[in-house]
């Protein structure tokens, strides 16, 4: 009987189910990819093309005339540096500091069942809303006379970097086996050695993939950036394009132009951790 | 998902321009007339739009989530399964729906979190407007702090909200089995 019912699903149904699933599939991956497509066509539109309607679906007559415009721009340059320097600085301060919490973490019984409590702690912060931290942040900063400098972002950052570089890390470390450092111990290294010559070299992928998710997170990082700069010593790129989308609505072309140069580091990024993404972007919540 | 969040309002501002976004010219294709739907301008509208920017730029990292859940799901129940003769259906709600729980716990905490702070999107997509249509917690915060400079309230606007961040991530984590974060 139930042989007889699947051959008869082999012939018509499963032909036209087919069709549908790969109708539907379809649909999605337009709705997912349109936008992407419909961004770098724009910033490569004419103006006159940009504000047609019916829209311009595709077109030969392409310019490069607004990434011409934001290259030889001194303050998009200015802006990307702030950038650069706010993401480079905090990913590099929160894994130094990060990658040894997170190694006594994994390593070393606290009393009181303190790793456990620490562990909770640090994950929490990634439930923590970032907006309730921005008055006490902005005072702290105004006291401390920093803001609007690239040190008040790369401060900032790092507050929430930290406890990422720890538990990705702590991931790392558990899964390395302890008998390797133990053989270092007995042959007379100490742990600090240990650690800098067994263990380190051996997460280093797992490093590299921290720090790149650090970055991405820092590089993306809006609402900090707004409220902790205001001219060009210290604008970055996020903030930048917001001021300038919701006060001229006017500049697309330069606009998308500025979007996509802004995404496409971080697209590389992604591609260099692909095999850790949804860790990554989980908080290490899913190993897959 | 790695995409800058205000990327994502330039390109989906880009879309819903009611003059020459893309949106309305897809409708037009289909003889609709586009003139009152202004998206994101509309009270009643904007909400909806701002919600869609974020399914789009969200569904790929609950794709991923379950996608990982799903390959960790082991073969024999399956097995098990196509002897007893249960079909795709029953496969479906009685093997992978109750294996892939903890996995889709796991997207909706993370999701919940995201969403109650939600800030960058809305920021750019509307401000909070039209009049207060798309104000979450969040900008309500911002303008206090920012625009009002009453850090006071903003601050107590903070600790709620935190608390409430706080009671719903237990409530999820108690539904979590112990180690399913680890």
């Amino acid at each position: 009987m139930r042989e007889l019912k699947g051959q008869y699903d082999s012939s018509f149904v499963t032909r036209y189910s087919s069709f549908l699933k790969y109708a539907l599939l379809m649909l999605f991956a337009v709705f997912f990819l349109f936008p992407m497509y419909w961004l770098v066509l724009t910033s490569l539109k004419t103006q006159a093309d940009q504000f047609s309607m019916p829209p311009v679906w595709w077109t030969k007559r392409l310019t490069l005339d607004y990434y011409r415009a934001i290259i030889f721009d001194s303050s998009f340059e200015t802006l990307a540096f702030n950038s650069a320097l706010a993401c480079g600085g905090s990913a590099l301060l929160s894994l130094v500091a990060g990658t040894m919490g997170a190694y006594s973490l994994s390593r070393f019984r606290l009393p009181f069942r303190l790793n456990h409590h620490l562990s909770l702690w640090i994950l929490s912060t990634r439930m923590f809303p970032p907006i309730v931290s921005i008055v006490p942040l902005f005072l702290i900063m105004r006291a401390l006379d920093l803001l609007d400098t690239r040190l008040a972002l790369v401060l900032a950052y790092s507050v929430f970097n930290l406890p990422f570089v720890v538990w990705m890390m702590k991931g790392f470390f558990d899964e390395l086996p302890r008998e390797l450092e133990e053989s270092a111990l007995m042959d007379g290294d100490t742990h600090l050695g240990a650690f800098l010559r067994i263990v380190l070299p051996l997460v280093a992928p797992g490093i590299a993939a921290t720090a790149i998710f650090c970055m991405i997170v820092s590089w993306n990082e809006f609402l900090f950036a707004l409220i902790l700069t205001q001219t060009d010593s210290a604008l970055t790129l996020p903030v930048g394009i917001a001021n300038q989308v919701t006060q001229y609505e006017i500049r697309w072309g330069v606009m998308s132009a500025a979007g996509v140069v802004a995404m496409t580091p971080m697209f590389i990024f992604a591609l260099m951790v692909q095999r850790y993404l949804v860790r990554g972007l989980s908080f290490g919540a899913v190993k897959g | 998902m790695i995409l800058p969040p205000v990327v994502a309002g330039v390109t989906w501002r880009l879309i819903y321009n009611p003059n020459f976004g893309v949106l309305n010219g897809i409708l037009r294709l289909f003889g609709l007339d586009t003139r009152r739907w202004t998206w994101l301008a509309d009270p009643s509208l904007a909400l909806p739009a701002v919600i869609l920017v974020d399914v789009w730029e969200w569904t790929p990292f609950v794709f991923l989530i379950l996608l990982a859940g799903l390959q960790a799901i082991p073969q024999e129940p399956y097995e098990a399964a196509r002897i007893d003769g249960a079909n795709a259906w029953q496969t479906f709600f009685h093997i992978t729906l109750p294996l892939l729980i903890p996995a889709i716990l796991v997207a909706l905490l993370l999701r919940t979190m995201d969403l109650l702070r939600i800030f960058d999107q809305i920021f750019i997509l509307t401000q909070g407007g039209p009049g207060f249509a798309t104000e979450t917690v969040s900008l309500y915060i911002y303008k206090t702090a920012f625009r009002f400079y009453d850090f006071g309230y903003a601050a107590v606007l903070s600790i709620v909200l935190l608390a409430v961040t706080m009671v719903l991530c237990r409530l999820y984590l108690r539904f979590l089995k112990p180690n399913a974060l680890e």
